[in-house]
C-alpha cells in the first residue's frame, strides 16, 4: 500500500499547466501534433520541411545505419535460433535425446537455453542502446539544438 | 483403488461425449485405444504407497471466497483512487504517460501471462512431458521483436492506439477505421477464449455456474475498465503478476523440496516414475507390451509426444513471434510511459519475469507429472489444467493439512486475478479502438472536447465488456482453445505487417495500410476456419463409428458386456447419429481444406505481400515526404507525443 501512496503523490505532484498542453494536442488530431508541440514547448520542434534536413544529417545518418544493423541482425538471429528448436525436435529427436547430466538432455538444456539467450540479447541491447544509440540520439538532438 | 477406478470410469465417459475440447485434439480419433489403455490402466493400477493422490480438486470454499473477497476489495480501492484521477482521455487511455518503465514492465507481464500460461502449459507438460516445455519457448522469444522492433518506435511515433502509429502520415479516416476493425476482432477473440476459460475454472473450482461465473467476471472488468481507465488496469495487472509470481515460486519451492533441490535427481525422479513410465508407454505410444530395454521415463523428457507436426509449430511459432508484437493490448501499454527508453525498461523486466514464470512452470509440470501423476491429471481435466491445482493441494497437504487448503485457495485467487487482469487489458485496448479511433477521429473527424472523448471511452468499454459477456455466455460448451491461435494469427498477419511497414518503409501508403490489415486479418480468419481447429462431425462420427465396431464385436464374439461397456455404446451411437450427415460450420466441409492449425506460415506473408503490392499499386506522394518526420522522430524521440509534457 505505501507504494501505492507514493504512485500517488508522485501522480498529484504533477503541475495542472501540462493538462493544458495535452488537451491543445489531443483536439487537433495526431498529424497536427508537430506544430502543436512547437506551440507548446517554444519552439523546440522543428518545422515540417526540417525534417528531411535532419534525416540527411549525418549524426541521424550514422544513428540510423547503426541501428538498422544492430536491431535486425539481432533479431534475425534470434529468430533463427528459436525456430532450431522446433526444427530441431522434429527433424533430430535423436540428437535431442542425448543425456548430458543424468536423465537432463540435449533437448531440455537448448530450449532452457532460449530464454538465456533471448535475455542475453535484451541485455545486451539495453547496454548497446546506452552506450551507442541514446549516445547518439544525445548529441544529435545538441546539434538541433532541441533538447 | 476402487475410487481411482471410478474416477477414470467418469473420465472415460465424459472424454467420450466431449473429445474435442481444448487439447484434448490431440488426443480424439484415438479414444477407442486409449479407452482400452484406460480400462487397463485402471483395473491394475495401484495407487501410490506414498501419497493419496487427490481426485478432484475440492476447493476450501470459505478460505477461497476469502481470498475473492480481498482480491476485490483491494481492486475495487484502487479503482476507487483510480478514477478521481481518470478525468482527461490522457489519465484514461495511458495513465498520463506517468507509468515508470519497472512498473510498466510488471504490468506488461501481468497483461501477458493468462489462466492458459498459468494452468494449461503446467498442464502439458504434466501429461506429454518436453513438448509441453518446447512449446512455451515461443511466448517469451515473441518479446525479442517488441523489444527490437517495434516498442520504442511506438511509443516515439504513437499516442493512444495503434491507430495513432498507423495513422501518423497516411489518411487518418480509413486507416483509423481498418486499425480499430482490426484491433477489436483481435480483442474480441482472445477475449471470447479467456471468458470462457474463466466460467470453466470457476465452475470447476468452486461449483459456480459457467454463466453466473462469466457475468461476474464481466461485471468486474467494466468496472475497472470504465471507472479506472489505464491507471486502474495498469495496477490490477501488476498485482494479478506479483500474486501469479508468488504462487509460483511457493509451488516451485515445494517441488524442489520433494527432489532435494537437485535438478538431477528431479529429473531422475521424473524418468524413474512407474506411473509416468505406464502413461508414457499406453496413453502416449500404445504399447500394449513393453518394449524390451525401452526407457518409457526417458522418453517422457524427449520430443514428439504432443507436437507432431513440424511445420504446424513452425506456423505457430510465426504467429507467436510477430503476433505479440502487433497485440493491441501489449502495444497500448507502451503509451503509458514518457520515453522511448522507458519503454525499453519495461520490455526488458517483462521478459525477466515471464522468462522466469516459464522456467518455473517446466518444474511445476514436471512435479506435478511425478506428484499427482499425468493419470489423475488426465482425469481430472482432459487438458491437465488443474495439475498445478492438484499439485498445491497434495504438497501442501503432505506438510499440514489445512495449508493445502489455503495453497489451493491462494492458487484459485490468483487464476482469478489472471483472468481479470488480462480481459481488462483487453477491453481498454478495444475501447480505446473504439473511442479514439472511430468515434473522435471518423465519425467526429476530431472534432470533440476532452469531456465528451471521455464519456465516449467510457461507452465504449461498457458496450465492448458486455458484449464480451454475451458471447462468453453463448459460446458455452464451444471449442474456443483456437480462438487464441486465430487471435494471434490476426495480429502476426494484419497488424504486425502495416506497423513494421508504416515505420519502416518509406513507399507504405494509406491503400498499402488498409490492404494489409483486410487482406492479412481476413486470410487468417479463412484459413482457420477451414482448419482442423474446426470441429467436423463426419470425423466425429468415424471415431464413434470405432468404438460401436469394437464394442460390437465383443459382443459377437459371445462376450458379455460390462455395464460401463453398455453405457459406452449407447453414447457412441447416439453421438453417431448426431454426427454422420453433418458438415463444419459455415463453409459445410467434411474434412478441413488446410492442413495446419496455426495459420501464420500462409497468412503472415500474405499480409506483408498485400501491404507491399498495395502501397506500389496506389503509392502517395504526400505520405512518402511525410516519411522523414515519422522516421526521424520513431528514431529520435522528438517532439514525442506524450500524454504528459515536461
Amino acid at each position: 500500500m505505501a507504494g501505492l501512496t507514493a504512485f500517488a503523490s508522485q501522480v498529484i505532484a504533477r503541475e495542472p499547466d501540462t493538462y493544458a498542453r495535452v488537451l491543445s494536442i489531443d483536439t487537433e488530431g495526431v498529424t497536427d501534433v508537430a506544430q502543436q508541440s512547437q506551440k507548446a514547448e517554444g519552439a523546440k520542434t522543428p518545422k515540417p520541411e526540417a525534417w528531411a534536413a535532419i534525416a540527411r544529417n549525418p549524426k541521424f545518418v550514422e544513428l540510423h545505419r547503426r541501428k538498422t544493423t544492430f536491431l535486425f541482425g539481432w533479431w534475425i538471429f534470434s529468430t533463427i535460433y528459436y525456430f532450431l528448436l522446433p526444427i530441431g525436435a522434429g527433424s533430430a529427436p535423436g540428437f535431442f535425446s542425448v543425456k548430458v547430466l543424468g536423465n537432463i538432455n540435449i533437448g531440455y538444456l537448448f530450449a532452457l537455453s532460449q530464454f538465456f539467450v533471448s535475455w542475453g540479447i535484451a541485455m545486451y541491447y539495453a547496454s548497446w542502446a546506452n552506450r551507442v544509440s541514446d549516445r547518439l540520439t544525445r548529441e544529435l538532438l545538441d546539434e538541433l539544438n532541441l533538447k | 483403488m476402487k475410487k481411482v477406478a471410478i474416477i477414470f470410469a467418469l473420465a472415460l465417459t465424459l472424454g467420450l461425449g466431449s473429445g474435442f475440447m481444448g487439447h484434448s485434439n490431440a488426443l480424439a480419433g484415438q479414444d477407442t485405444i486409449i479407452a482400452d489403455a484406460m480400462v487397463a490402466q485402471a483395473a491394475k493400477s495401484k495407487v501410490s504407497e506414498r501419497t493419496p493422490a487427490p481426485t478432484k480438486v475440492e476447493a476450501n470454499k470459505t478460505i477461497t471466497i476469502t481470498m475473492f473477497i480481498i482480491i476485490v476489495l483491494v481492486t475495487m480501492y484502487i479503482v476507487y483512487w483510480a478514477a478521481q484521477r481518470t478525468k482527461t482521455t490522457a489519465d484514461f487511455y495511458a495513465a498520463r504517460g506517468a507509468i515508470t518503465g519497472a512498473q510498466n514492465g510488471w504490468a506488461i507481464a501481468g497483461d501477458y501471462m493468462s489462466a492458459a500460461s498459468f494452468l494449461g502449459i503446467a498442464g502439458l507438460i504434466c501429461l506429454y512431458g518436453y513438448d509441453g516445455f518446447m512449446y512455451s519457448v515461443g511466448w517469451l522469444v515473441a518479446y525479442v521483436t517488441v523489444l527490437l522492433i517495434v516498442a520504442e518506435p511506438c511509443r516515439n511515433a504513437g499516442k493512444y492506439t495503434m491507430g495513432d502509429v498507423l495513422a501518423f502520415r497516411s489518411s487518418p479516416r480509413p486507416v483509423r477505421a481498418a486499425a480499430a476493425f482490426s484491433t477489436v476482432l483481435v480483442s474480441i477473440f482472445y477475449l471470447t477464449a479467456q471468458m470462457v476459460g474463466a466460467g470453466k475454472l470457476m465452475e470447476l473450482l468452486l461449483g459456480i455456474p459457467f454463466r453466473y461465473a462469466i457475468t461476474g467476471v464481466g461485471l468486474l472488468m467494466i468496472v475497472y475498465v470504465t471507472l479506472g481507465g489505464m491507471i486502474a488496469t495498469t495496477w490490477v495487472q501488476i498485482i494479478k503478476a506479483g500474486l501469479l509470481m508468488t504462487g509460483a515460486i511457493i509451488l516451485c519451492l515445494l517441488v524442489l523440496n520433494q527432489s532435494g533441490f537437485n535438478p538431477v535427481t528431479f529429473f531422475h525422479d521424473v524418468a524413474s516414475n512407474p506411473q509416468i513410465q505406464d502413461w508414457t508407454r499406453i496413453q502416449l505410444l500404445k504399447d500394449a507390451i513393453p518394449k524390451e530395454g525401452f526407457d518409457y521415463g526417458q522418453r517422457f523428457l524427449e520430443p514428439g509426444l504432443l507436437l507432431k507436426n513440424v511445420w504446424d509449430q513452425i506456423s505457430l511459432g510465426m504467429a507467436l513471434v510477430l503476433g505479440t508484437a502487433g497485440m493491441p493490448h501489449i502495444l497500448m501499454r507502451f503509451f503509458t510511459v514518457p520515453t522511448a527508453q522507458a519503454a525499453r525498461k519495461s520490455v526488458i523486466i517483462a521478459m525477466f519475469i515471464i522468462g522466469t514464470f516459464y522456467i518455473l512452470t517446466t518444474l511445476l509440470g514436471f512435479g506435478s507429472a511425478i506428484h499427482v501423476t499425468p493419470q489423475v491429471s488426465f482425469a481430472v481435466d482432459k487438458g491437465g489444467n488443474m495439475s498445478n491445482m492438484l499439485l498445491a493441494q497434495m504438497l501442501g497437504n503432505d506438510i499440514y493439512p489445512l495449508l493445502g487448503d489455503i495453497l489451493l485457495a491462494f492458487l484459485c485467487a490468483v487464476a482469478f486475478a489472471t483472468i481479470l487482469a488480462v480481459v481488462s487489458g483487453l477491453v481498454l485496448a478495444s475501447a480505446a479502438a473504439i473511442s479514439h479511433d472511430i468515434y473522435v477521429s471518423v465519425i467526429k473527424a476530431g472534432r470533440a472536447d476532452q469531456r465528451e472523448q471521455v464519456i465516449a471511452a467510457r461507452v465504449a468499454s461498457i458496450c465492448v465488456g458486455a458484449v464480451a459477456v454475451i458471447i462468453g455466455i453463448l459460446a458455452e460448451g464451444q471449442n474456443v482453445a483456437h480462438l487464441v491461435a486465430l487471435a494471434f494469427a490476426v495480429a502476426s498477419a494484419g497488424n504486425l505487417p502495416t506497423v513494421v511497414l508504416s515505420l519502416f518503409w518509406r513507399k507504405m501508403s494509406t491503400a498499402g495500410i488498409v490492404g494489409g490489415l483486410v487482406i492479412g486479418t481476413s486470410v487468417s480468419i479463412l484459413l482457420v476456419l477451414v482448419s482442423p481447429n474446426m470441429q467436423y462431425p463426419k470425423i466425429i462420427a468415424a471415431g464413434q463409428q470405432k468404438i460401436v465396431d469394437t464394442l460390437e464385436k465383443k459382443q459377437a464374439t459371445g462376450a458379455a458386456l460390462t455395464e460401463q461397456e453398455n453405457k459406452e455404446l449407447t453414447k457412441a451411437k447416439a453421438i453417431y447419429e448426431k454426427n454422420k450427415d453433418g458438415t463444419s460450420y459455415i463453409f459445410g466441409l467434411d474434412k478441413p481444406l488446410f492442413p495446419l492449425k496455426n495459420p501464420g506460415i500462409f497468412s503472415i506473408p500474405a499480409g506483408f505481400l498485400a501491404a507491399i503490392i498495395f502501397s506500389l499499386l496506389f503509392p502517395s506522394k504526400r505520405e512518402e515526404d511525410a516519411f522523414d518526420e515519422l522516421y526521424v522522430r520513431q528514431n529520435t524521440g522528438i517532439g514525442v507525443a506524450q500524454a504528459i509534457g515536461h
